[in-house]
């Protein structure tokens, strides 16, 4: 199941960055911000050195000052306690199942954004628009809003701030192709 | 819709997503894969029809049976496990809460490496290969440069032990600092081992609460220090009728419960005590066969606690003398089923906190309250094998010269291991030996240690330092590598081997799989030790060892899963008061501590007055909260939802001639000027006006900890006067005088109890 889908693309983009692939990324990121016409114009990962690219990173979504500034767990924003393993997880898991896939999850969560955004690639490109429409609009659009705000919250660097808008874009866009 | 059309996208961009992750999205394209047909899942919600999985709490150190109930590999529930004698299935808040610490989004997933300055919490992610690779280059280095004694380990909890073992093998004398000895219970269990012959209290107590016809707690807060069976004990003890004796200078919850309450002056207990020894050998209310009989040193003891009258420790104490007469005689009158409670938390004054304790022991021999039911217990071992497997090799080691542990000024220190105060000394001014290197496992440093200044100033000494943690407290902050322990509920341990009351045999095992790229203690140390080329940790796992350990009780890991994961044994507490035996050198209770007098310490206790708060100041008391563990669970999203943050118990006739109200805000500044954060005031007539207290743990000042960061006032903030005990070394923490500052203006605390002449004012060196 691999693909060149921009769902697929933007959950490459949520993994930690590695070296090598970094510039490859930012100007593909670019390139679809100009095509959904969003984000903060050209971005290079130049601006940073790998390590801090990483810290970011960590900052972001592992663990950073002031906790974890965006977890990006469907689970912490769709149950009003904020843990792992709630509802959200519950969510994605029995959707997952219902396409007939189970998540390689290695040692991350199954509602992991990079799972969540790999998912709705995979439904596209199976065209299962009754689960997809099911699954972005009973689960992803609901908690991915409060995910953006809590990263906004955090002042992403801009690779991490137009991947958030880019996602969102993409989102709407599905709205508008599919459900509308 | 056809796929093509969706989201229009030049050319030149679908061309870059594909060159940009090398033709394909490999990482997400493998992110699934089709279903096991067959695959089905119950209902998501409640803990009807879970797994139940039987384990071993570690939300404190009591370690209470547990089960957790496991749906669809997601734990919904723990509860006690109903074969536990000791707390059948019963958890405390904590217990409980276990579920909301395996799936905190801000627990440590990935073994991560300092990219900024120490403190700064800058981190990139690494490998467990990179993190330990580094580590042990760093552990080489530093014993090359400055010998194998320039590194330190502390820790704490149950599986602290293995990375001991690789500390141990790389040569350091300095790999048993744990500060929970130094720190709490060092004191208490140097006296009982000198007086009665072994550790009355420790991580266990063998203290027989239920069948109590009296008890004196001693600032023990039972019912705030919450541990299962002990409350049960204690709770058991009052409903059979126990009269009980509460000594605090705060109304606690068991002084809520007291027979009768004594708000003693802080600082006196010993007074107190000793007085109660000196009233009892008069009125002649002594066990006098038992003393006959089993004691050495009555005729010393008699002598020297001559001096101390009930009259005059009523002066020091502050302290009604009816009413301290009313409570020895009730603990007289229970005797031999009287209990002394021995306590825990024992440094608090550095002098005289082993006689405290010391004091406690010999009012248990006079009334004869040793191994009888009611009085203090004897342990019942449990029968184990022992795996040699899940430790390194033994190796010759070069002995320090001169040696930190050995040649301490403090002459009993060497029995638990290196002082802790000794290891932040030497970090700080390379004396005697400079410690380069610390590891720290289970034990936030910054929180625990008193003079978290000088902590930091350590830590900042030092070549390297990395930690073991599950959340990121202060310590993993000022790390240089964070290795991600998984939590209990996601790891097997060692065995559990209850040798209390009623005695039982138990197994820590994973609940559920470890979340995210945690490894379990036994792995870290195993796979640290081979890159250090350390021989031994050659289990291949810990079902090996544990089931070779089993093997002694003649069981094994799937037997004693058949059995409820827990197996009981008859319990043998009591002995035949003619056929008393303890294990001191001569067999018999010392109420004069001859090894104590080998070294120019007192044989037997003295009470040597803690200096009074200098004028405009107030002490500082602090204690447990019942829903917390030191500062681990303060980030719990159940435990924080309970007691978010903690509050300042201050006197009400205080409060009015400050003017300040209930749950008003105010900082403390302590008498060398450290500030506290903010904190709420809790105004109430159940603290004396001389004293003002704190729950202990909050106030974090991690910010890697979202819902904890902040909270509360830190107590070990607040405390820069650490006095040392002369036996081993421990930390004092009652020893701080703070006053209140509201609304930027400094209020001094007024002096509503006169302080005797008897007693010294400590000196502030701030006006």
């Amino acid at each position: 199941m691999t693909s060149t889908h921009p769902f697929h693309f933007l959950s490459t983009c949520f993994n930690y960055p590695q070296e090598g692939i970094l510039d490859g990324l930012a100007e593909a990121l670019s390139l679809l911000a100009a095509d959904v016409e969003c984000g903060e114009g050209e971005i290079h990962f130049d601006d940073m050195s790998l390590v801090d690219q990483q810290a970011e990173y960590v900052r972001l979504f592992i663990n950073g000052p002031g906790g974890v500034a965006a977890p990006p767990y469907a689970s912490v924003y769709i149950n009003d306690a904020g843990v792992l393993h709630q509802q959200g997880y519950d969510q994605a898991l029995a959707m997952y199942r219902r396409a007939g896939l189970s998540p390689v999850t290695g040692n991350e969560s199954p509602d992991h954004i990079i799972h969540e955004l790999a998912f709705i690639g995979l439904l596209i490109e199976l065209g299962d628009h009754q689960l997809l429409d099911t699954f972005i609009q009973e689960h992803f659009a609901v908690w991915y809003p409060a995910f953006y705000d809590r990263l906004m919250l955090a002042d992403p660097k801009p690779f991490y701030k137009t991947l958030a808008q880019v996602t969102d874009r993409c989102l709407q866009q599905i709205y508008m192709e599919v459900f509308a | 819709m056809n796929r093509r059309h969706f989201l229009k996208m030049s050319a030149a961009t679908v061309a870059a997503m594909t060159a940009a992750a090398g033709g394909e999205f490999a990482g997400s394209g493998s992110l699934f894969r089709p279903t096991v047909a067959g695959a089905a899942i119950g209902p998501e919600t409640g803990s009807m029809g879970a797994e139940e999985v039987t384990s071993v709490c570690e939300m404190c150190f009591w370690r209470c049976p547990i089960v957790g109930k496991v749906k669809n590999g997601k734990l919904v529930k723990i509860e006690g496990n109903p074969k536990s004698p000791v707390n059948g299935t019963r958890v405390c808040a904590r217990g409980n809460s276990g579920v909301q610490l395996v799936y905190d989004p801000d627990r440590m997933k990935t073994p991560l490496k300092r990219v900024g300055a120490r403190g700064e919490g800058k981190w990139a992610k690494i490998s467990w290969d990179e993190a330990l690779d580094e580590i042990a280059h760093n552990m080489q280095k530093v014993k090359k440069k400055y010998g194998p004694h320039a590194l330190a380990y502390f820790d704490h909890g149950a599986s602290a032990e293995f990375m001991r073992g690789v500390f141990k093998a790389m040569g350091t004398e300095n790999f048993t600092s744990e500060p929970a000895f130094y720190q709490c219970v060092g004191p208490a269990a140097l006296a009982y081992l000198n007086t009665v012959g072994y550790v009355t209290t420790g991580t266990r107590q063998y203290n027989d609460m239920g069948h109590a016809k009296a008890m004196l707690l001693v600032a023990s807060h039972i019912g705030e220090n919450v541990h299962v069976s002990h409350v049960r004990e204690f709770i058991q003890g009052m409903s059979n009728g126990a009269k009980l004796i509460v000594v605090d200078p705060r109304f606690s919850a068991p002084a809520n419960k007291a027979h009768i309450y004594l708000p003693i002056r802080p600082g006196t207990d010993t007074a107190l005590m000793l007085a109660w020894i000196n009233y009892v050998i008069k009125l002649g209310l002594y066990d006098k066969d038992f003393v006959a009989r089993h004691c050495e040193g009555f005729d010393q003891l008699k002598s020297e606690v001559k001096q101390y009258t009930m009259e005059w420790a009523a002066k020091i104490c502050d302290l009604k003398i009816e009413d301290m007469k009313a409570a020895i005689l009730e603990l007289a009158k229970a005797a031999p089923n009287v209990n002394i409670h021995p306590g825990r938390h024992s440094t608090w004054y550095g002098k005289g906190d082993v006689g405290r304790h010391q004091s406690y022991a010999i009012l248990t021999a006079l009334f004869g309250a040793v191994g009888v039911p009611g009085g203090i217990y004897f342990p019942t071992p449990v029968k184990t094998g022992k795996a040699e497997c899940p430790e390194p090799e033994e190796v010759e080691t070069a002995e320090a010269d001169p040696s930190m542990k050995e040649d301490s000024p403090y002459p009993f220190s060497n029995i638990f291991g290196t002082t802790t105060r000794d290891i932040i000394n030497a970090a700080l001014t390379g004396k005697p030996y400079p410690v380069k290197l610390l590891g720290v496992n289970g034990v936030n440093i910054i929180q625990t240690l008193p003079n978290p200044y000088d902590t930091m100033k350590a830590i900042k000494n030092l070549d390297f330092i990395f930690c073991e943690e599950m959340m990121a407290g202060e310590t993993a902050l000022w790390s240089d590598i964070i290795l991600p322990d998984s939590v209990y509920l996601e790891r097997y341990d060692g065995l559990y081997a209850y040798d209390g009351l009623t005695p039982y045999l138990t197994v820590r095992q994973p609940v559920v799989k470890p979340m995210f790229n945690v490894k379990s203690p036994y792995w870290i140390a195993q796979n640290l030790a081979k890159k250090l080329n350390i021989k031994g940790y050659t289990c291949k796992n810990e079902e090996e060892f544990l089931n070779e350990e089993l093997k002694g009780a003649g069981l094994s890991l799937d037997k004693l899963k058949s059995q409820g994961g827990l197996v009981t044994y008859p319990g043998n507490p009591y002995r035949d008061p003619k056929k008393l035996k303890v294990g001191t050198e001569s067999g018999k209770i010392q109420l004069a501590v001859e090894n104590f007098d080998d070294e120019d310490l007192d044989a037997i206790p003295k009470f040597e007055p803690t200096p009074a708060p200098p004028r405009g100041y107030t002490r500082l008391v602090y204690g447990r909260a019942p829903m917390h563990t030191f500062s681990r669970t303060m980030n719990n999203l159940w435990l924080h939802n309970e007691m978010p943050e903690n509050r300042l118990w201050l006197n009400d006739k205080v409060a009015a001639r400050l003017s300040i109200k209930n749950d008003e805000e105010i900082i403390l500044e302590n008498q060398d000027g450290k500030r506290s954060n903010p904190i709420k005031v809790l105004v109430t007539p159940g603290i004396r006006p001389d004293t003002v207290f704190m729950y202990h743990g909050f106030g974090s000042k991690s910010k890697h900890l979202s819902r904890a960061y902040g909270k509360g006032a830190a107590d070990g903030f607040l405390m820069t006067n650490v006095v040392q005990d002369p036996f081993i070394g421990a930390d004092s923490k009652r020893t701080n005088f703070v006053r209140i500052i509201k609304g930027g203006k400094t209020l001094n605390i007024p002096e509503l109890v006169a302080v005797p002449n008897e007693i010294p004012r400590y000196e502030s060196k701030i006006a």
